[in-house]
This record gives structure tokens, C-alpha cells and sequence, in this order.
């Protein structure tokens, strides 16, 4: 399974980004993996179809882009895989 | 004997019902005139060990109760495989969920709704799922207004977890018809999950 996440610097920016970005994307708020050690506790998921909206969205919010990073997230056999994308 | 409950809103049918187990009745026959009555009565029927045979036309519905003795209701597949769940949950854990608010904690709201989203998402993840989740007062609005809630408590309920409504409340907040997860109750079910556990958690 694949999915995406951001995570953010602080929880301000996380609950500002994610009110703005519901409209963008059919997005979750999910709890920061512990696999991912940066960020504050809130992150949010979101599938890959949408992760043009979703930087269109995080574009025009004009947020630090110092205050958050995006992840792809791959689940095998219970383990977390997450790698940084641009 | 044939109580009369058709007119009486929830959770009035099921007091009278209460009423005439309490009086140690072994049969009797309630007529009510909404599924929301029938659905508690039976769920009253099954905690009070009898059980329960109805018939009905539209809305109006007469429920027979039968002290302990089996019945050929046209619905006891559907029943029986829903203590087969419940059954289930039985043996993974004897805890229960108690939601009084839409929110965790007292403090900024849009933190709080943020951390309810994150709890049930990390719930429906886990394998240590509560037997039942009780949702009261504004708790109510999760299983009907939350979108993401809904989905998590969908992926709780499919793994056997019991989710109760109070139907007092969806009826307070205008909120009946927007139930999208779980069963509407009443406080007698919801006492008794409450009296049962070994542990209640209060978020």
C-alpha cells in the first residue's frame, strides 16, 4: 500500500493547511508516523491521485514551504516505508 | 396482556416495556408505530433474556416478548449473526468507549476535532478495539457529521466493535436522519455496556 503524507514544523500550520486543503483533495488527519522522526504530532494523508491538488493547494496557501515536508509512505508486511519527495 | 406505546416517543415504549419485565411478566405484546421503538426493544428484549418475535406494516409494528424460550422470527439470521459478532468482540476485550463530546479535551476546538480525527484513525488501525463505542450528548455529531470519523468507525464497527447512539440525542440535535454508522440506543442499552465493562474510557 502507498500513500502520502506532509507533516508539519508546528501544529498551527498543520490545522491552517488542513482546513484549506479540503477543499483541494479528500484528505485524512492522521497522527505523525513515529517512522518519520521530524514535523509536529499532526500529518495528512492523502492518496497519489491527488498529489497535484494537493501541491496546487499547499501553492496557493502560500505556507513557508520551511514549515512542512511531504512524504511517500509504502506499507509492506507491516513495516513503514517513508521517503521525502520535492 | 398488550401495552399500547403506539404516539409515545423514544425512549418511552421502551419504559413501558421495562415496566412489565420488572412486574415479572413472561409474555407480552408492546405495539409501536417506528422502527426506531422496535429496534430498542429488541436490543431491551436481548439484554433482558427474552426473546422477541414482531410483526408489522409499515411503521406500526407488534412486538411480542417471550421470557427465555425460542422464537422463528423472520429476522433471526440477521440477529444471530449479529451475536456472533459481538460474541467475537467478547473475547478480544471487555473495554468500552465512552463519547460524551465531538472533541478530545477541553481547549481550542479546531485542535480538539484535529485529535478526535487522529484517535479514531489510530483506533481503526490497531487491534485493540473497544466491544462498544457509546456516543452521547455531542458525541453524537461524530457518527453523523464527521466524514473522516464515519469512515474510521465503519472500519471499527466491520472488525466487530458495537457502536451505540444515543437516540435521545440525534433526536435533540435534529440529527435522526444523518446517522451514518452504527445503531441508535437508548440509556438503558448504553448504561448496561457502561455497568458490564471492565474499563471505561472517557476522552
Amino acid at each position: 500500500m502507498t500513500y502520502y503524507v506532509i507533516t508539519f514544523a508546528n501544529t498551527h500550520s498543520a490545522i491552517i493547511t488542513q482546513s484549506h486543503l479540503e477543499s483541494y483533495a479528500n484528505i485524512c488527519i492522521m497522527p505523525t508516523l513515529r517512522e518519520i522522526s521530524a514535523g509536529c504530532g499532526i500529518s495528512i494523508r492523502f492518496s497519489s491521485e491527488d498529489l497535484d491538488s494537493i501541491k496546487t493547494g499547499l501553492k496557493t496557501l502560500g505556507l513557508d514551504p520551511n514549515m512542512y515536508n511531504l512524504y511517500e509512505i509504502k506499507e509492506k508486511d507491516g513495516k513503514i516505508f517513508p521517503s521525502p519527495i520535492a | 396482556m398488550i401495552i399500547d406505546a403506539r404516539g409515545k416517543n423514544c425512549p418511552i415504549p421502551v419504559i413501558m416495556a421495562k415496566k412489565e419485565i420488572d412486574n415479572k411478566s413472561l409474555s407480552f405484546s408492546i405495539l409501536v408505530d417506528n422502527a426506531i421503538a422496535l429496534e430498542n426493544l429488541k436490543k431491551l428484549a436481548k439484554s433482558q433474556g427474552y426473546k422477541v418475535e414482531f410483526k408489522g406494516v409499515n411503521e406500526d409494528y407488534s412486538v411480542d416478548f417471550i421470557s427465555g424460550e425460542t422464537t422463528n422470527s423472520v429476522f433471526d439470521l440477521k440477529e444471530s449473526s449479529q451475536d456472533q459478532e459481538t460474541d467475537l468482540s467478547d473475547s478480544k476485550s471487555q473495554w468500552v468507549l465512552f463519547m460524551a463530546k465531538d472533541v478530545i479535551g477541553e481547549g481550542d476546538p479546531a485542535l480538539g476535532e484535529s485529535l478526535i480525527k487522529m484517535y479514531f484513525y489510530t483506533l481503526s488501525q490497531g487491534n485493540c478495539l473497544p466491544k462498544a463505542i457509546l456516543f452521547m450528548n455531542n458525541g453524537v455529531k461524530l457518527p453523523t457529521t464527521n466524514p473522516q470519523v464515519i469512515e474510521h468507525l465503519r472500519t471499527i464497527a466491520d472488525k466487530g466493535c458495537e457502536i451505540l447512539v444515543c437516540g435521545a440525542c440525534l433526536d435533540f440535535y435534529n440529527l435522526t436522519d444523518q446517522l451514518q454508522v452504527g445503531s441508535i440506543s437508548n440509556m438503558y442499552a448504553i448504561t448496561e455496556e457502561i455497568n458490564k465493562a471492565s474499563k471505561v474510557v472517557t476522552l
